[in-house]
């Protein structure tokens, strides 16, 4: 299964994986904040 | 001699090897291993919990975490004798950062195994000193607000102010723990769910109103908002609140005289055969519109 499911939106999804995996090209950690999503459909900021 | 299954066996463990680095990398929070109360692991996360590099850590006790040496063995005996029966055990305690500052931590313990043989335990901490404080704003705010003001979470009250407790005629401890929902009229409990689910998803902004039970029976009716906060690392709900039983019991009255009014014949204004203009025996209407008494 893939993480689309803690996301908002495909666009969400799309861009978190985006950024992670640029990021972790050059280095060996990320953090960063991001809009999620629980299974109930509640926002997590 | 075949030697494929031990080489895929080895690949396999260093496959789990490298998985379990980058997960102790990837946490935030400070992860420790613990054999007989000596840190056998530490991930990078202690730098930024406690300001101690994982290499300094190695083979020390877990005093340095700590504010005192009688925190130490607090923390000790709490964990290791919850351990002793359980699997994991949660507790927030007051902790020490390498350059002294106190930090309050969220720690959770879990033993290496089915039983604590070598007291071996895995900890992490997390630094909640910042959701700790911004929890202290929310009871002082609400402690010197004129309004009701209260947290529930979970379905039951976790924090109640003064003129919250003495709109229902409880004290404000007794309500902590207590069903939010006990409180409020069973005719209007449906009405509350759905007004409060479409404020805290942002369909609804104007407060609600609906009556509570209070502690002897009686009804009172209460304006509130809700919305969402963080609490105690959870979601939780915030409710401000008025009691607005006189200002409706004073509409119910004035309404009352306006039915009554409306329903008086004209002709018991009039008084010993001279007509006078009606509006001058009746003062709720003054103030409407083409009732000018000018």
């Amino acid at each position: 299964m893939s993480t689309r499911i803690l996301y908002r939106t495909d666009k969400d999804y799309e861009e978190m994986a985006k950024s992670l995996y640029s990021a972790l090209e050059k280095k060996r950690t990320v953090s960063l904040e991001f809009p999620c999503r629980r299974k109930d459909g509640r926002s997590i900021d | 001699m075949d030697i494929t299954e031990q080489i895929n066996a080895r690949n396999k463990l260093a496959e789990l090897e490298a998985l379990e680095a980058s997960i102790l990398v990837a946490i935030p929070h400070a992860v420790i291993g613990l054999k007989n109360r000596r840190i056998i692991f530490a991930n990078y996360g202690v730098q930024t919990v406690f300001g101690w590099k994982a290499e300094e850590l190695i083979g020390q006790r877990t005093r340095r975490f700590y504010r005192s040496e009688g925190d130490f063995k607090e923390i000790a005996e709490k964990l290791y004798t919850t351990l002793a029966y359980e699997q994991t055990v949660s507790l927030e305690f007051p902790c020490r950062h390498k350059d002294g500052k106190d930090i309050v931590c969220m720690i959770n313990a879990s033993r290496i195994g089915e039983t604590l043989t070598d007291k071996q335990i895995v900890i992490t901490y997390e630094d909640i000193t910042d959701r700790k404080q911004a929890e202290d704003v929310y009871k002082t705010l609400a402690k010197s607000s004129q309004a009701g003001v209260y947290v529930f979470q979970n379905g039951a009250f976790q924090f109640v102010n003064h003129h919250a407790a003495a709109y229902a005629g409880y004290g404000e401890e007794e309500l902590v723990g207590m069903d939010s929902m006990s409180l409020v009229h069973p005719e209007d409990r449906a009405t509350v769910r759905k007004n409060a689910q479409n404020m805290l998803s942002g369909k609804r902004k104007a407060p609600h109103k609906f009556r509570i039970i209070t502690k002897n029976g009686d009804t009172r009716w209460i304006m509130e908002t809700v919305t969402m906060i963080p609490f105690r690392g959870e979601f939780a709900v915030l409710g401000n609140s008025m009691d607005i039983t006189e200002q409706i019991s004073s509409r119910e009255k004035l309404e009352d005289l306006e039915a009554l009014e409306a329903s008086m014949p004209l002709s018991v204004c009039r008084t010993g055969g001279s007509s006078l203009p009606t509006t001058a025996f009746r003062p709720s209407s003054a103030g409407r519109p083409g009732t000018s008494s000018a």
